[in-house]
């Protein structure tokens, strides 16, 4: 059975190409276009880890990784959070916040299927 | 899944359905715990388990031990693929009686 | 929380065990037969041999995996369960818990030596089991039949995992983290425990993860690789990564050839190496309480513990490799200790110094002239002082750029393991003669010529093992760097015993790219010096490292811009021996002036043998036109004035003088009018124009402001021996 990724990130080319990538290696990819949208999508099916972006409009990732880990049905879910070199508070507020995981934009899309399957393998 | 020995009543047996992980944890400890309190033997059916994680696997880990520990008989009698794999990778096949299965009852049967 | 938490959990588990063991023997005294009670003494057996191996516990190990061999048979009704079998299954069992506490006691990460009484009584039980003795089957080897045997083997990863209580909620599942590492090798065991008392059932939180993974995995990765699969777990999880044996012996090599001046801190040298990670050398330097201190001799404070002990206690390391690093340490320490008398330089102020004392050199020559012109007497005694201390000045500053040539010599150590690892090949290297010393911007100047001619050794004359055996030599190959002073020059030999050159088919490339024409007759020498023309490689197969026919000739050139030569001797199936010769320094020699027609030449003085008249006396008996009699010895000679086509005039009656030039092996006469003795020059190099005039390896500036061609000894023996053709052609314009 697939594993189901959460792709979170405002711009839809860079949701594209990450979900071109996941799905190539055999994930199943929902994707939201901020932390607003992903909240509304988390109805309650099996996702398996989530990758956000932390700035983006509406709500940031910061914000819903909170959000995430107060949902009943989300809040184990691992978060993989992708952060800029320029912002380490923003990775430490993060973790606090609850994500565990990070990948430093940019990154080829290897990178990133290598981070993902070190928490889930298709 | 396989066939049971004759001293396996219906009763004993335990079935798990659906996830067996991090999310539904606390709710199938408490149900091992009442079957357990309320019987000396759990055979445990997972063959409906859909998935299975660490929280899952500690789960039984744990059950396992606590019923040797109050001498109840603790026994895997069926179990699904992703519960398989899980025990394959970490090598629990045996503990678990997955593969001595064949020749324990293979025998009696 | 500690590690130890996993092997006393792993002491909780073996007590468990047995304690199943033993009933189940209990019952099967009622009934061999209970099929049940069979799988119980088999899975005890095999769970604490699993499990003790990946702690390393090999006594237990060897002990267990005979009993569950046996039990495995018993099993499978190929051996029947007596009265006696059950009563030694009994003993096997207080026998696995006498071992275990045998180890309860220790903390250390090394298994202690198997006290030996209790290494007898294992030997007496297993002989009664009909078990071959465990120290006599290395199983490692023979275990290959039974695939459920663990063995202790030295390939193998031990890598321990104990996560905190918070990871499940923090969305961390270990079995992904196995998931990931399966794909990078075999987790050839994995032992699972519960950190949590097994007792204490209404304690046992669900959430909360109790979990120790404890995994023998044999993998090629290497360490870092291992411990990125739990970059996301480090927050999560205690983890311990301990190396292979075989990678250990890796570390050591790598050690061994750390440039001095990458060794820093203890830390930093293991994590350069690969043998520690960043997040091992964080987690200990925050147990030895000390602020990441970027100074690398910032010495411990008292009190403060050995950064290496805290690594091997908390299990990132070997003793052995801490123990390799440390005296790479000292050692470069050691030398430090010696550079603090030392004061840095800029090597251009050097530079510049050294071009400074070449004016003055020819400042106080030029003062010397002058004085004699003068005829002042007084001056003379004066001059004479001026002239030593300057020659002392100029020694001085030429010493302050010399460096022993073995601190570049010893990068090539990276290069030659490098190499020879990637063409499978059994290199080793060996410098002698790296205290020799020569001039800074020599040294930097030969740094690509040597990789070069190390790398051709590699590549094209070190056989592979396979080949080497099957000519009777040693399946290692050497290649002998070789360094040492010979009047005024530096010799630097590579050698190496391998395939050697074919001259044959370097022959046949050579006229194949028409470099040679078929009718020539070459001598081997002057065949082998081919490889030194443009364009010709003789391997078939170009590697990754050489052999792309560049290189040679601009191994030659590079080597020949810095004045000085290179030679090759080479035979078939025995090795080729490349020598290189290099005048010390590229600034100021010591001269002897001589007069030739109207012009005067300076002759590198170290390269002087001696001076004899060149009168139609017997002691020199001409040979034809290009050879002398010299006490018996039969040298070529030129006459300087024919070389140089100076003004044709009579020179009838006119004294000559030869003076005898060594270089290397080779000795040659030159032929000239006048000695005018020894002098101090300053090299100035000759502009484009007179790049091809050959024998001249530059210029200076006279005291009288008279300029003199400075001779290249090197390149007028070659002409004296081989250059037949400018002998030939100065006749025909005679």
């Amino acid at each position: 059975m697939a594993k189901t990724i959460m792709v979170i990130d405002d711009s839809a080319s860079f949701r594209s190409v990450v979900t071109i990538a996941l799905k190539g290696a055999g994930y199943d990819v929902l994707e939201a276009c901020d932390g607003r949208d992903a909240l509304a999508k988390l109805t309650g099916q099996k996702i398996h880890l989530i990758v956000s972006d932390v700035n983006m409009p509406n709500m940031d990732g910061i914000t819903l990784v909170r959000e995430v880990k107060k949902h009943p049905n989300y809040k184990f879910t691992p978060i993989m959070m992708l952060t800029t070199e320029s912002q380490p508070e923003k990775k430490q507020a993060a973790r606090d916040a609850g994500a565990k995981a990070w990948l430093v934009k940019p990154f080829q899309p290897p990178m990133l299927l290598d981070a993902v399957s070190k928490l889930v393998l298709p | 899944m396989k066939p049971e020995r004759e001293s396996t009543s219906a009763d004993d047996r335990f079935v798990h359905e659906g996830e067996l992980t991090i999310y539904t944890a606390t709710e199938t400890l408490a149900r091992l715990r009442a079957h357990l309190a309320a019987r000396q033997a759990c055979d445990l059916d997972l063959s409906g388990v859909s998935e299975m994680d660490s929280a899952g696997l500690q789960l039984l880990l744990w059950v396992r031990r606590v019923a040797q520990a109050s001498e109840a008989r603790f026994r895997l009698v069926a179990y699904s693929d992703a519960v398989a794999e899980v025990l394959g990778l970490l090598h629990l096949r045996i503990l678990f009686g997955l593969d001595s299965a064949h020749s324990a009852e293979g025998g009696s049967a | 929380m500690n590690l130890d938490s996993a092997r006393q959990a792993f002491m909780a588990e073996v007590a468990e065990l047995l304690q199943s063991m033993e009933d189940a023997l209990l019952t099967l005294e009622e009934d061999p037969e209970d099929p049940e009670s069979l799988n119980e003494v088999f899975r005890a057996m095999h769970t604490i041999k699993g499990t003790g191996g990946v702690f390393g516990y090999n006594s237990v190990v060897d002990f267990t995996h005979q009993v569950e061999t046996l039990m495995d048979q018993v099993r499978s009704g190929l051996i029947p369960l007596t009265g006696p079998l059950i009563a030694t299954l009994f003993e096997c069992r207080d026998h696995t818990a006498r071992l275990v506490d045998a180890i309860g006691d220790e903390t250390g990460s090394d298994e202690p030596p198997l006290d030996p009484e209790l290494r007898a009584a294992g030997e007496a039980l297993l002989a009664r089991l009909g078990q071959p003795p465990a120290s006599d089957a290395p199983a490692g080897s023979e275990g290959v039949a039974d695939p459920k045997f663990l063995p202790v083997a030295s390939d193998l990863w031990m890598i321990t995992l104990k996560f905190h209580r918070d990871s499940f909620r923090d969305g961390i599942d270990p079995l992904s983290f196995l998931r990931y590492l399966g794909s990078l090798g075999d987790l050839v065991h994995v032992a699972t425990l519960l950190d949590a008392e097994p007792t204490a059932d209404d304690a046992f939180d669900p959430e909360s993860c109790y979990l120790c993974f404890g995994i023998a995995f044999r993998s090629e990765a290497d360490k870092p690789t291992i411990a990125g699969v739990f970059e996301f777990a480090d927050q999560d999880c205690e983890i311990r990564i301990l190396e292979p044996d075989t990678a250990q012996a890796k570390y050591l090599d790598l050690l061994a050839a750390v440039p001095d001046e990458q060794v820093g801190w203890l830390g930093d040298l293991l994590v350069r190496i690969g043998a520690l990670t960043s997040g091992e050398l964080a987690h200990a330097l925050r147990t030895q309480g000390s602020v990441l201190e970027p100074d690398p001799d910032a010495a411990p404070a008292k009190g403060k513990r050995r950064l290496g002990e805290i690594l091997v206690e908390q299990g990132s390391i070997k003793p052995a490799v801490v123990e390799q690093a440390v005296k790479t340490q000292e050692a470069v320490r050691a030398r430090r200790q010696e550079e603090t008398q030392h004061i840095r330089v800029d090597a251009q102020r050097l530079g510049h110094l050294i071009d400074l004392v070449g004016e003055l050199v020819t400042s106080s020559a030029a003062i010397r002239v002058m004085v004699q012109r003068a005829g002042i007497e007084d001056m003379s005694d004066v001059v004479d002082g001026v002239d030593y201390l300057v020659s002392e000045i100029r020694d001085n500053a030429l010493q302050l750029r010399m460096v022993p040539i073995g601190d570049s010599l010893s990068r090539f150590r990276r290069v030659v393991r490098d190499a020879s690892q990637e063409l499978g090949k059994e290199i080793e290297l060996v410098i002698t003669g790296g205290e020799t010393e020569l001039d800074k911007t020599v040294v930097e100047k030969m740094t690509d010529p040597l990789t070069h001619l190390i790398r051709n050794s590699i590549d094209h004359g070190i056989e592979t093992p396979e080949v080497r055996l099957g000519q009777g030599k040693r399946a290692g190959g050497t290649v002998h760097i070789n360094a040492y002073h010979d009047s005024g020059h530096i010799v630097i030999e590579i050698a190496d015993d391998g395939a050697g050159l074919d001259v044959a088919r370097i022959r046949a490339k050579a006229e194949a790219k028409g470099l040679v024409k078929p009718e020539e007759v070459l001598t081997q020498e002057e065949t082998l010096r081919l490889i030194f023309a443009p364009g010709l490689s003789t391997k078939e197969q170009a590697t990754n490292l050489s052999g792309r026919g560049v290189g040679m000739d601009v191994v030659r050139r590079n080597i020949e811009a810095l004045r000085g030569t290179v030679e090759l001797e080479s035979q078939l199936g025995v090795g080729t021996k490349v020598t290189i010769v290099l005048p010390l320094t590229l600034a100021i020699i010591d001269g002897f002036l001589v007069g030739a027609g109207p012009d005067q030449y300076v002759i590198p003085l170290a390269q002087v043998a001696e001076c004899v008249e060149m009168s139609e006396a017997e002691a020199v008996k001409r040979h034809g036109e290009r050879y002398i009699n010299l006490r018996g010895e039969v040298l070529p000679f030129i006459r300087l004035i024919d070389l140089f086509e100076s003004a044709g005039r009579d020179r009838a009656g006119q004294r000559e003088s030869l003076v005898v030039v060594r270089f290397g092996h080779h000795k040659v006469g030159l032929v000239v009018d006048t000695l005018l003795g020894e002098l101090q020059t300053v090299i100035k190099p000759l502009g484009k124009l007179f790049e091809r005039l050959r024998g001249v390896a530059g210029a200076t500036i006279l005291g009288t402001g008279d300029i003199a061609l400075i001779l290249d000894v090197a390149e007028l023996a070659a002409i004296a021996e081989g250059g037949r053709d400018i002998a030939d052609k100065r006749r025909a314009h005679a």
